[in-house]
Formats: structure tokens, C-alpha cells, sequence
């Protein structure tokens, strides 16, 4: 579960988050959306305790994302579209060294890396070949693997299909609706609607820092006529 | 712990990964005693290819007295109207001229060569002998001898301790080696370490996980020591294996070195005790420098500007090479043994003259403990910082 209130963020003059407050259930994909510079990847680090609140208080699995930082981020898997992981480590190692950190060793991270790559459809071989030897899908999908290997209970994608060909989006996509089903807390952020209405449960639209709608996906869909982008563009339009 | 260890590991295992900077630490490892031993064995190999070959003289003027000693010393002698001009052409290896009492040696070396030529040391000595002849000749019509000349004998000794002497220029070169390389060596994985990350955009996995700050910082920390330590110890390795080498096989060729030049090119004799006391004031040296280098590296936002940060304190780092270049003009003060850089040049020299005291050694060690901590404190704020680590 996610619980964020009224949270702000502020660098020196410029106010990137301007007092947002929302709540993500178990089971349930929440598309953060808005366009480039809204305060989406400031709103997420946040969450993932990369960044501090300047005020307002954020709860991820329980824990307060300012006080318990190391809690939150046993329980918390982030992937964002620029994100790398190490070109000169194998998959496999990869993988070896950032689940030693939620305590994985031996065979239970061997489990482990079987079940991330048969979820993301990442084959053994490519597992043994250097990221740098990789696809740019396949190390995405490699980056998400190292994200959901400790099956946290929430997991935060931001903007995580850029860069993706056609077959490794849909198999992200796939996946998202898998992981929720499995009862994961999910916040799916991106500027891509299409995306969104494909699958996220609810949504919120932020602009200029600023939570402007939230609501289930159908409502927002009937706000826009059937159409995510036009009820995005509507509310903006209505916000300003 | 083991979330260092791990950490450690993976700079670890991507700096042997990296073509370009193994390349980097294993260079010296070969160059360095290359450089120290292939001058000394070409010369040696000159100077017995000299010493072997009938070298030609010519002369002009020389009595015939001097001829025979010149060809018992393995001389052709070459009568010639004009030895300088023989010497310039090549048609000798020497020339001597005597006139109005005056013998001039003609050497073939060239202006830029200090040393005079093999040639021109033999005939040198050559003359010396017909000298002392004649002199003695001269002396015993008047009843005297040699020693007469000499109512007492002059001998200059240099007090330099026996170990400095034994290792001759390896001496000079091993502080120099252990810090210039403990800095070279631990930047390419400090830089990969914190710059490194942000670039490649690695920082945010590595962030989002469950790991301490203070925990990143001690696992990056160590692989920069063992990279920095490692640099430097493979030189010093070097530099022990190529001169053991080179001494066991190429014997003859030493021999044929003229004494001075034997000294200079030193042996290996630093004892276990010495080694163990440099090492140590290594590890504490790569400390520093490498809490230098992980704060800088984390602050700096591209391996420009980390660089721009690093070059001028490398430059500082000369300032101890420069003052040591002026050792035996300046009187060494306790106070010089707690600089930072300084102090552990001054403290290895002394290690390996063998004349070090333990207070100097303590004042190094103390003082670049207390450096290095001083600057881990920046480098763990730095890490910290939410505006440094993903400063844009």
C-alpha cells in the first residue's frame, strides 16, 4: 500500500511538488500521469526514498518513506526509463549482486532469477552474456528483473517502456497486470496514455506539480469520451 | 559487512573488466622495471663490447715509449697528421696529440654526453701509467720515490646508510613509485566508482536498494585501496623480480659496468620488516587519497569535470616529489613528516635509508589517518546529499 499526504518538494525557488496526497491499494495499478517536467519522477523518488520531502508525510508498505528509508526500500522495486544497470556484469551477476541485498543467496536466488526471467521471457543464455552484449529491451528487461527479484510489495515504473521495441513493451505490459494480480502495490507513471488505459485501475493527472484529477479509469475515460488523452487535456485545461 | 564486500566486488570485477585501465595498472608492472634495468644492461653490454674490441688510436708526436704501453693496452695505433680529424670521421675511436708538452685525448662523444667515451678512459689511463713512469724515473735520479709525493693519503667516504647504498637508485625511486601509483592506481576505479555511476545512470538501482550509505562508501572505498595498493605493490614487485632477474642472467654484462655506475643500478635490499612498514604506510596513504578521490568523485557530474577536480590536487601531489628532489640541501624537520603527501615520501625515504625513528614514522601515520578521516567525513556527507548524488 502507498499513502501519500500532501506531500511537497521544493529546490531552492522552484516548487516540483506543490502538495499531493493520494492512496494506492494492494492489487491495483495507479497510472501517475502528466507531461514532462509535472513532477512525476520527483513525486516517485520520493517514494523510493531518493530524494527527501521538504513536507507531507509518504508511507510505503507501511513504513515512512523520511524515517524508515531502509524498510521502504526492502519492500520497494523502482525502474525508470533512463535507468542502467551495470555493461561490464553479466545478467546473472547482475542479478547475484543486487539480490544479495534483500538477503537472496544460493539456491533461493537461483529460484529467484528463474522466476523474474521467466516473467520478463528472459532466456538463460542471455543471462550469462554482459549487459553491454544486450539488446537495449533486453537490458531494460534486466533492470526490471533486478527490480522485482525481492517481490516487493510495491512497485514503482516510471516512463519504463522508453526505449523499448514492440515485443518487449507488450511483455513489460503483460507483466504489470501480472504483478498486480499477484496482490503488488503498482504506480505506473508515464506521458504514454495509451499505456495507461491498458493497464492501470485508477489514475491521477499531475501538472505543474499538482494533483488537477483522480479517479477510476472508466471515470476518466467518460470525462474524455472515451479517450484518457482528451479527459487528460480537458482537465489541464480546466486546472489553469 | 558483506553488502561492502559485495560492492567491493562488483567495482572489482567491472575494473579487471575494463580493458583500457587493466591495461593502465599492469603497464608499470612490466614498464617500470624495463626502464630501470634495460639502460644499465645496455650499457653494460657497450662497455663489454668496448672492453673486448682492439680500438684504434691515432697519433701524432707520441713517443715511442707510450706506443708499446698503448699497444700492450690492446691499442692499434695509427700514426695520423691530424687525430681530431680521424676521431670526427670515424677512421679511430681516439685521438692523442703531444706537443710542447701537453697530451690532448680526443673523444668521440658527443657534446650532450657527459661520459667520456670507453676509448678515452683507456687511453686516460694509458697515460696515467707512462706518467707515474716517467715521474718515478725522474724521482729515483734524484733518490726518491713515488711516495715520497705523498706524505699522506685523502679518502671521502659517503655516510649514506649501507642499505641506501646497496639499492642504489631504487632508493630514490620507490617512494616516488608507491605514492605516484597508489594515486594513479586507485583514481581510474574512483572515478568508475562515483562519476562513473552517474554518467552511465546506474546510481538510482544501486540507490534504490536496501543499502546504508556508510556501507556503499566503505565497499567503493575498498576496491579503490586494493586497486591503488595493488598498482603500486605490482610495481614494487617489479622492480624486485626484473633487478633479481637481470642480476641472476645477465651477470657479465654488469661486471663490465664501470663501479659507479654498478652502484647506481642497486639490488633488492629491502628486508621483510621494511617492506611490511612501507606497506603499511601505503594502505594508510590509499585511505587518504582514496577518501579524497570518492568525495570529489561523487560531488563531480562527468568524468570532465571530476578530472578537472583531480588534476590540480595531482599537481600538489608534486610539490612533495619537488621538495624531495631537494633533500640533500634541505635539513628534514619533524613538521615535514605530518604533511599530508609529504609526510609519507619523507617516512618511506627514511624506511628505505634505513633511518627512520619510530616518533617520525607515528607523526605519518597519525597525521594521515587523521587526514583521511577528515575527508571520508566530506565524502560520506557528499554521499548523503540528495543535491550532490543527483546533481545535474
Amino acid at each position: 500500500m502507498i499513502e501519500v499526504d500532501n506531500l511537497q518538494k521544493a529546490y531552492r525557488k522552484l516548487h516540483a511538488i506543490k502538495g499531493i496526497s493520494f492512496v494506492v491499494q494492494p492489487g491495483e495499478v495507479y497510472g501517475l500521469l502528466g507531461p514532462n517536467g509535472a513532477g512525476k519522477t520527483t513525486t516517485l523518488r520520493i517514494l523510493a526514498t531518493l530524494l527527501k520531502p521538504t513536507s507531507g508525510s509518504a508511507k510505503v508498505a507501511g513504513f515512512d518513506v523520511a524515517r524508515e528509508s531502509l524498510a521502504v526500500r526492502r519492500n520497494l522495486g523502482i525502474v525508470n526509463g533512463g535507468m542502467k544497470v551495470y555493461d561490464k556484469l553479466t545478467g546473472y551477476e547482475v542479478l547475484d549482486f543486487f539480490g544479495s541485498f534483500y538477503d537472496l543467496w544460493g539456491p533461493g536466488l537461483k529460484e529467484r532469477i528463474a522466476w523474474a526471467a521467466e516473467l520478463l521471457h528472459i532466456e538463460q543464455a542471455v543471462l550469462s552474456k554482459q549487459v553491454k552484449d544486450m539488446s537495449t529491451g533486453m537490458q531494460q528487461k534486466i533492470v526490471i528483473a533486478r527490480a522485482i527479484l525481492h517481490q516487493p510489495q510495491v512497485l514503482l515504473l516510471d516512463e519504463a517502456t522508453a526505449g523499448l521495441d514492440v515485443f518487449a513493451r507488450r511483455a513489460l505490459l503483460d507483466f504489470v497486470r501480472q504483478y498486480a494480480e499477484l496482490g503488488k502495490t503498482l504506480i505506473y507513471s508515464t506521458h504514454v496514455m495509451s499505456e495507461a488505459e491498458e493497464v492501470c485501475d485508477r489514475v491521477g493527472f499531475i501538472n505543474k506539480g499538482s494533483l488537477v484529477y483522480e479517479g477510476r479509469l472508466q471515470e476518466a475515460l467518460e470525462l474524455g469520451s472515451g479517450n484518457l488523452e482528451r479527459a487528460f487535456i480537458r482537465r489541464l485545461e480546466e486546472a489553469a | 559487512m558483506k553488502e561492502a564486500l559485495k560492492i567491493a566486488r562488483k567495482e572489482l570485477l567491472t575494473y579487471v573488466r575494463e580493458e583500457r585501465i587493466l591495461l593502465m595498472v599492469l603497464m608499470p608492472l612490466v614498464i617500470l622495471p624495463l626502464l630501470m634495468n634495460l639502460p644499465f644492461l645496455l650499457l653494460g653490454h657497450y662497455y663489454q663490447q668496448a672492453e673486448n674490441k682492439q680500438q684504434v688510436i691515432a697519433i701524432k708526436g707520441v713517443p715511442q715509449e707510450l706506443q708499446h704501453l698503448l699497444q700492450r693496452a690492446k691499442f692499434v695505433v695509427q700514426h695520423s697528421q691530424n687525430p681530431r680529424q680521424a676521431v670526427q670521421e670515424r677512421q679511430a675511436d681516439v685521438g692523442m696529440v703531444y706537443a710542447e708538452g701537453r697530451y690532448t685525448i680526443f673523444d668521440r662523444n658527443s657534446i650532450l654526453n657527459q661520459q667520456r667515451s670507453v676509448a678515452t678512459e683507456r687511453t686516460r689511463e694509458v697515460l696515467q701509467q707512462y706518467k707515474e713512469q716517467v715521474l718515478l724515473e725522474r724521482l729515483q735520479s734524484h733518490g726518491l720515490e713515488l711516495a715520497d709525493l705523498e706524505p699522506f693519503a685523502i679518502e671521502i667516504q659517503k655516510t649514506i646508510s649501507e642499505q641506501q647504498q646497496a639499492l642504489g637508485l631504487l632508493a630514490m625511486l620507490i617512494p616516488f613509485a608507491v605514492v605516484g601509483l597508489v594515486i594513479s592506481g586507485g583514481q581510474a576505479v574512483a572515478l568508475e566508482a562515483t562519476v562513473g555511476e552517474k554518467e552511465k545512470a546506474t546510481i538510482e538501482a544501486l540507490l534504490s536498494a536496501p543499502v546504508a550509505p556508510w556501507k556503499l562508501l566503505l565497499g567503493k572505498g575498498l576496491a579503490v585501496v586494493v586497486a591503488a595498493l595493488f598498482s603500486a605493490f605490482a610495481s614494487m614487485a617489479g622492480f624486485a623480480l626484473g633487478n633479481v632477474f637481470v642480476r641472476h642472467n645477465f651477470s657479465t654484462q654488469i661486471e663490465a659496468l664501470p663501479t659507479d655506475i654498478r652502484v647506481q643500478m642497486g639490488a633488492w635490499a629491502l628486508t621483510s620488516t621494511d617492506l611490511a612498514t612501507i606497506f603499511f604506510t601505503s594502505v594508510l596513504f590509499a585511505f587518504f587519497v582514496t577518501s579524497v578521490m570518492l568525495a570529489l568523485g561523487i560531488f563531480a557530474r562527468t568524468y570532465r569535470e571530476a578530472n578537472t577536480y583531480l588534476s590540480p590536487l595531482e599537481m600538489l601531489m608534486l610539490i612533495p616529489f619537488l621538495l624531495f628532489a631537494f633533500s640533500d640541501y634541505v635539513q628534514v624537520q619533524d613538521w615535514f613528516f605530518a604533511m599530508p603527501g609529504l609526510g609519507v615520501v619523507v617516512a618511506i625515504d627514511t624506511i628505505v635509508k634505513g633511518s627512520y625513528s619510530p616518533w617520525q614514522l607515528g607523526l605519518t601515520w597519525a597525521s594521515t589517518l587523521a587526514y583521511g578521516l577528515l575527508v571520508l567525513f566530506f565524502a560520506f556527507r557528499n554521499f548523503s546529499r540528495e543535491d550532490v548524488v543527483f546533481r545535474n
